[in-house]
């Protein structure tokens, strides 16, 4: 009997616990509010529930060995051939007419397929939106900020992003942009032109599932995607040297005009980004 | 066997012993006052012992480079002040990519070894910005800091792995200038930001917000060391659903009960 | 009360067999009502959370009282959660206790689908509630992805660059696929709307109907048992439904939200006003996705650079482990019950559960191909322990490339050796064994 009478206190114990710190909550939520005294006080009030309600279960409540029988999860065979048989007489005016039938389906059918071609209206023809990027010959290099890049801005052992002029949302065209010592760098074959003054331009949207490739390793020369790993050789047309990366990072021939900005000759020579099923690259 | 370098390096050690007893009786020499403004006046003197003793074996004893360590000639101040105050140079042994580690020189002795590389140049080279955190934007420094740092040193300045067994430091035991210095100098393998491409007032921006992250703002309670979903889940797993097994350990019976 | 309810529903004679409802009272019998408290909580957390959060993608400057992103443009999707964050009372600690419940809530889930199948309770007549199961731990892992998705942040917005990479990977289709979902080339602006409907109305309203039909099949077929003294297949025992299993259950709950508040108020978790708003043109590293996720993370890291073409057409390398992996894994999952019973050649109907020992080539099966998910779950934290452990992070890839296939093979092995031992010996458990008696199992006395 008293070990009932002490489960009864506790319990009487962590209801009260749990009735203050409700009306805690209350008040620290007029007063401002405060995440971890909120955080502190749920904890505490309905924790003081959850230790009452399972000593009562535990310690007062009848327990443990009730059995109850099992049916037979299977209908008895009078119920399953009844069904049968209720299904054959009221189902027979649909089942003799198959031609009637075969028409109805049919005809949800092509309204079912009909119906999911509004699907279509949720997105724009792939077509050829990812074969080509904002970059156009002759624009601009820009800044993220939207201003131009010109043939001193950067020094040598720099990275900056870079946009087409006008386009510094185009998230396709995001451009990282080097520079490095013209007389340590050798162009590739008929690249010779797109590297004017060491400055050297890659898509920065990886090859593998198209994160910017945004680490820069200014010694190594080499370009790291933080995602999965993927490492591009900047010495040699941005080829991935490590990673699940398969395709060179697309480079964008570069330009300087006679104003001494930064110009892009053409868009790349590659869909940038991930591949995909009809994927030249 | 004793080789010629291990022999060279013993050599190297006593000298460098006795260049730091000897350097290090320099700033008390000039007594009360600021001694760095002391020190500079005999910088170029006082800088040179310490360089001959503590830095000519690897970068030669008119900076000019040897085959253990690069030419420091034209480097600029900036450089030469990243790489001492925080403690990366000296090193005893070549090293590819030094870690910060508490410095070898205090503040005047830095400034006259600076002072003296930075005369062996031509006037070429950074020289130690001056950042001024009071006109800097938070705001501005954040969206540069995600632009041009966070990729390699995350978000909170923790750091990161990159190839080559390297890795982009944490940032949270840097200075406002060394923070600027690094960008300027882009000190290992770290890209450098010239004026044209980040200036001051944008340098000084990124510098305060580097200093915000030092203490970020951890609202929601214990920030985990900020590495973000992987210490999350590890805390649901452990504690979370550690915590309910327990107590589903305790409501229920086992077999055998 | 009573008999208001059964003057109109006549629910008198219902209402006394379900109070009298035996429940069996093993512990682990309460791993799913684990994850059903999880989601009770994500519902009401989540109310809340919607009145606040705005599902838009327009820039706008934000405003507010955290200081470093004061006149910053960002989305109003992202801004709204900062709002939640630091200025709606109460906003952060259900948002953290939003977030906390949705990781418990899969991870309840997972360990729920263990106890099910180590202990064999999947087999007929239980094959279709283990397919409504498996098919709520895929609603539950997509409606986690796009709940942390919706805050529009730099972490969260490379994990949906991946997926709309995974999804254009698709043979012939991919490119469809993608633009269908997002509604044009990434990032187009219809996405968080499109999440946002998704993670609050469509998901959720398939949770709720199976997980209903689930709960429904458990109370007609009753729940299974170990087989101990007094139980066979043909009765149940444990407690009644009232008052006893009710006020444990209901203790559960009130439990759950205990723990989920602590964690909610004390442990900071997805603190989006530092990492920043999304740029499709920048990144932060490291980068991970929630844990649930981790394991398809992992693959796509340890999947070497291989992709295959065939004249004009490529299936690019995200396919394999983003597409082909998970479909592999889910189906496999679902296949399971029907596999085991042709494998086994037992198609009939089991009320009694084995004890994993019982089955040390089931439990063999299990372990090992759960150690293969695990490994790869860690596998996505390779950049985060190389810089803790200074260790080059591209020997980590390679390291766990190795473990990916040696340790799931290793604990496969150890788990059969040891359970069969157990089972030979007819030890009460699994510590009852000596390691001489694994080795060279000896049959014992029963």
């Amino acid at each position: 009997m008293t070990e009932k009478r002490t489960a009864t206190r506790l319990i009487a114990m962590s209801f009260t616990i749990s009735t203050l710190a409700s009306l805690g909550l209350l008040i620290t939520y007029i007063v401002g509010g405060q995440p971890q005294v909120e955080g502190t006080l749920i904890a505490l009030s309905l924790g003081g529930l959850a230790v009452g309600l399972i000593m009562w279960a535990h310690d007062l409540m009848p327990s443990g060995h009730f059995v109850e029988e099992r049916e037979p999860h299977q209908s008895t065979a009078a119920e399953r051939s009844s069904l049968t048989a209720e299904m054959d007489r009221s189902g027979d005016e649909i089942q003799r007419r198959t031609f009637l039938g075969r028409i109805l389906v049919g005809a949800l059918g092509v309204l079912g397929v009909a119906a999911l071609f509004p699907v279509r209206s949720l997105g724009t023809k792939p077509g050829r939106t990812l074969f080509h990027t904002s970059w156009t010959p002759g624009a601009r290099v820009v800044t993220g900020a939207g201003e131009p890049v010109t043939s001193t801005t950067l020094k040598v052992g720099s990275v900056l992003t870079v946009f087409p002029e006008g386009h510094t949302n185009a998230a396709d065209s995001q451009t990282i942009l080097l520079r490095v010592s013209a007389s340590e760098f050798t162009p590739l074959p008929g690249r010779e032109s797109w590297s004017p003054n060491g400055y050297l331009a890659y898509s920065k949207v990886c090859t593998h599932a198209g994160c910017p490739v945004a680490l820069y390793q200014a010694e190594a020369k080499e370009l790291f995607c933080p995602c999965h790993q993927s490492a591009f050789d900047v010495f040699d047309g941005a080829r991935p040297i490590a990673g699940p990366a398969t395709r060179p990072l697309p480079q964008l021939p570069l330009a300087i005009d006679s104003d001494g900005y930064l110009t892009a000759q053409r868009d790349f020579t590659q869909p940038v980004g991930p591949g995909f099923w009809n994927d030249p690259s | 066997m004793p080789g010629p370098r291990s022999v060279s390096i013993s050599a190297l050690l006593l000298v460098a012993v006795g260049a730091l007893v000897l350097g290090r009786a320099e700033p008390s020499l000039a007594g009360d006052g600021n001694p760095a403004l002391a020190a500079a006046a005999t910088a170029p003197e006082s800088g040179r012992l310490i360089f001959l003793g503590d830095c000519a074996f690897c970068h030669g004893s008119d900076a000019s480079g040897t085959n253990r360590g690069p030419s420091l000639q034209g480097v600029g101040a900036a450089d030469v002040d990243f790489y001492l105050s925080t403690g990366r140079m000296p090193v005893t042994e070549e090293v590819q990519d030094p870690q910060r580690k508490p410095p070898a020189y205090d503040g005047a002795e830095i400034a006259q070894i600076v002072s003296y590389v930075d005369s062996l140049g031509a006037g070429t080279g950074t020289p130690i910005p001056q950042v001024d955190l009071g006109t800097a934007s938070l705001t501005d420094g954040g969206k540069l800091y995600t632009e041009n740092c966070a990729s390699c040193h995350s978000s909170v300045a923790a750091g990161g792995a990159l190839t080559n067994g390297m890795y982009a430091p944490t940032l949270r035991p840097s200075t406002p200038t060394q923070i600027a210095e690094a960008i300027r100098v882009g000190p290992g393998t770290m890209p450098l930001f010239g004026t044209d491409a980040l200036s001051d007032e944008q340098v000084n921006s990124i510098a305060r917000y580097v200093v915000y992250l030092q203490h970020p703002e951890d609202r929601g309670g214990l920030g985990l060391s900020h590495i973000g979903p992987i210490t999350e889940g590890m805390i649901a797993f452990v504690v979370g659903l550690g915590a309910c097994l327990l107590i589903i350990r305790r409501i229920g019976t086992a077999v055998g009960d | 009360m009573a008999r208001w309810t059964d003057d109109r529903l006549g629910s008198s004679a219902f209402a006394e067999e379900a109070l009298n409802k035996v429940f069996p009272d093993h512990w682990s019998f309460m791993l799913g009502e684990i994850s059903l408290y999880c989601f009770v909580i994500l519902i009401l957390t989540g109310t809340f959370l919607t009145f606040f959060f705005d599902a838009s993608s327009r820039e706008i400057v934000y405003r507010g009282s955290y200081a470093p992103l004061n006149g910053a443009t960002v989305s109003e999707a992202y801004a709204s959660v900062v709002r939640i964050s630091f200025d709606v009372r109460a906003g952060l600690v259900m948002r953290q206790i939003h977030h906390w419940a949705a990781l418990l809530f899969i991870g309840a889930i997972v360990l729920h689908l263990c106890r099910i199948f180590f202990t064999g309770a999947f087999r007929r007549p239980r094959e279709l509630n283990w397919i409504i199961g498996v098919t709520l731990l895929i609603l539950a892992i997509f409606n986690g992805f796009t709940g942390y998705s919706l805050p529009d942040d730099l972490l969260s917005g490379t994990g949906l660059r991946i997926a709309y990479s995974i999804a254009l990977s698709v043979p012939l289709i991919g490119t469809w696929v993608a633009f269908l979902i997002f509604g044009g080339e990434f990032p187009a602006q219809q996405i968080i709307s499109r999440l946002f409907v998704i993670h609050i109305m469509l998901i959720p309203a398939l949770i709720i109907a199976l997980l209903g039909a689930h709960l429904a099949i458990l109370w007609r077929q009753k729940h299974t048992q170990f087989p101990e003294a007094g139980r066979t297949e043909s009765n149940v025992v444990g407690s009644k439904l009232w008052p006893t299993y009710a006020a444990k259950s209901v203790g559960l709950f009130c439990a759950i939200f205990a723990v989920l508040g602590a964690l909610g108020g004390l442990a900071q978790i997805n603190p989006i006003w530092l990492y920043g708003p999304f740029d499709p043109a920048y990144v932060a590293s490291p980068s991970q996705p929630d844990w649930f996720l981790g394991w398809v993370d992992g693959a796509l890291r340890l999947f070497p650079a291989w992709e295959f073409r065939t004249g004009s057409f490529m299936i690019p390398n995200p396919f394999f482990p983003g597409v082909l992996l998970p479909g592999i894994t889910f189906g496999l999952l679902y296949l399971w019950p029907f596999l085991e019973a042709r494998l086994t050649h037992d198609y009939g109907p089991h009320e009694l559960l084995d004890r994993p020992t019982d089955r040390p080539v089931r439990s063999a099966i299990g372990a090992g191909v759960l150690t293969f998910y695990i490994v790869l779950l860690f596998s996505a934290s390779n950049d985060v322990i190389a810089r803790m452990f200074q260790v080059p992070v591209l020997a980590m890839t390679v390291a766990f490339r190795i473990a990916l296939f040696v340790i799931p093979l290793l604990v496969a092995y150890v788990v059969y050796r040891w359970f069969k031992a157990v089972k030979v010996a007819g030890a009460e458990g699994v510590m009852e064994v000596s390691l001489a008696q694994v080795l060279h199992p000896v049959a014992g006395e029963k």
